[in-house]
């Protein structure tokens, strides 16, 4: 509490150094003062009670420096100097000052747009539940394709991970209301779904029997797909698309 | 004994408390010469060095300071006791006096033992 107060104090001290400076000055002037005048009284000269009273005193400019430190803290009011003499060169070089001001405002600027763009692009999340484990899986040159035969080997032998799925990107055409038109579309595996956890807001995902030869073919809309070609309306679950 | 002692770090305060405590209100230079005569010139304080003691009091409340009239009729800051400052001296002279007897009897001990 007591340290506590003393802080406090000594925090306080800072705005008025010019005052207690003063108030110090005075007061080890009168001690000299009072001192000087009892050595007269004890019968010596005055200069030997001056010198006398100065020497019992010590160095008055180190007394005065230890005073100054421990009445504020040296380091703040050491900061505060350089602050201020700081904020005056720049005022002093305006033009300087703005140009370099301008350069760092700049830099930042460039910086933070990089990072945005990087950030958009590696290191923010897929807005899919648990993204941090969806990892991307590819071969490599020099073993040919990959069909949908390696992917049921390799979703037989898979113990690595909880779901696998296969996607390959691809266009059709297709035609609603005697009009033809050209769409891109992803030709999934039915377990791809699993691998994102998401679920179609309307119907069913895919079943494993659907990726057998010779079964119809199934296909889930994407949400603007499905505004576009059926105006959003229900009645698109179980309707034909003739691609 | 001729030579001085050097006061301890810490003991300066708890004297100018004391001296605060039987003499009232008092300047730096009466502290400074009363601690002289007390101690029967066996200290050497340098006047100047009262001033931090005073200063380190005053900012954790143990006394407070006032400009006033000294018997000469010339101005002096006077500095008195606080409420905190009377505890805080019963607090230091109890420490003291148990760090004494410690002391006493670990050095009697020893000379009793050899």
């Amino acid at each position: 509490m007591r340290t506590l107060r003393a802080w406090i104090v000594r925090l306080c001290s800072l705005f008025k150094r010019k005052q207690l400076d003063y108030e110090f000055g005075e007061e080890i002037a009168c001690h000299l003062a009072m001192h000087i005048e009892d050595n007269l009284r004890a019968g010596m000269s005055p200069e030997e009670a001056r010198r006398n009273a100065l020497i019992k005193f010590g160095g008055v400019d180190n007394i005065f420096e230890e005073h100054r430190d421990r009445r504020g803290f040296r380091w703040l009011a050491e900061l505060q100097r350089d602050l201020c003499y700081a904020a005056r060169i720049l005022w002093k070089q305006k033009a300087l000052s703005l140009i370099v001001i301008g350069i760092l405002a700049f830099a930042s600027a460039a910086n933070t747009a990089v990072f945005s763009v990087y950030n958009f692009l590696c290191i923010r999340s897929f807005p899919y539940p648990h993204s941090e484990r969806l990892v991307y899986v590819g071969t490599s040159g020099g073993y040919g394709g990959y069909d949908s035969e390696s992917h049921h080997r390799y979703r037989e032998e898979n113990r690595i991970f909880e779901a696998f799925g296969s996607y390959n990107p691809d266009y059709r055409n297709y035609s609603r209301k005697g009009e033809a038109r050209t769409t891109s579309i992803l030709l999934v595996t039915y377990d791809f779904a699993s691998v994102f956890q998401y679920q179609p807001a309307l119907g069913r995902g895919f079943l494993e029997k659907e990726e057998g030869p010779g079964e119809p073919k199934v296909v889930m809309l994407t949400h603007s797909f499905w505004q576009r070609e059926f105006g959003g309306s229900v009645s698109a679950l179980g309707e034909t698309l003739k691609t | 004994m001729s030579t001085k002692t050097d006061v301890m770090q810490g003991t300066l305060g708890l004297m100018v408390l004391k001296t605060l405590e039987t003499m009232g209100p008092l300047h730096g230079y009466g502290i400074a010469r009363r601690l002289e005569q007390i101690s029967g010139n066996l200290l050497s304080v340098n006047y100047g060095t009262i001033y931090a003691a005073l200063l380190k009091l005053e900012q954790e409340g143990c006394i407070s300071s006032e400009w006033g009239v000294s018997d000469n009729n010339r101005k002096a800051k006077y500095y008195k006791l606080t409420r905190a400052g009377r505890k805080q001296l019963q607090e230091s002279a109890r420490e003291w006096e148990q760090t004494k007897y410690i002391l006493e009897r670990f050095l009697t001990l020893g000379e009793e033992s050899s």
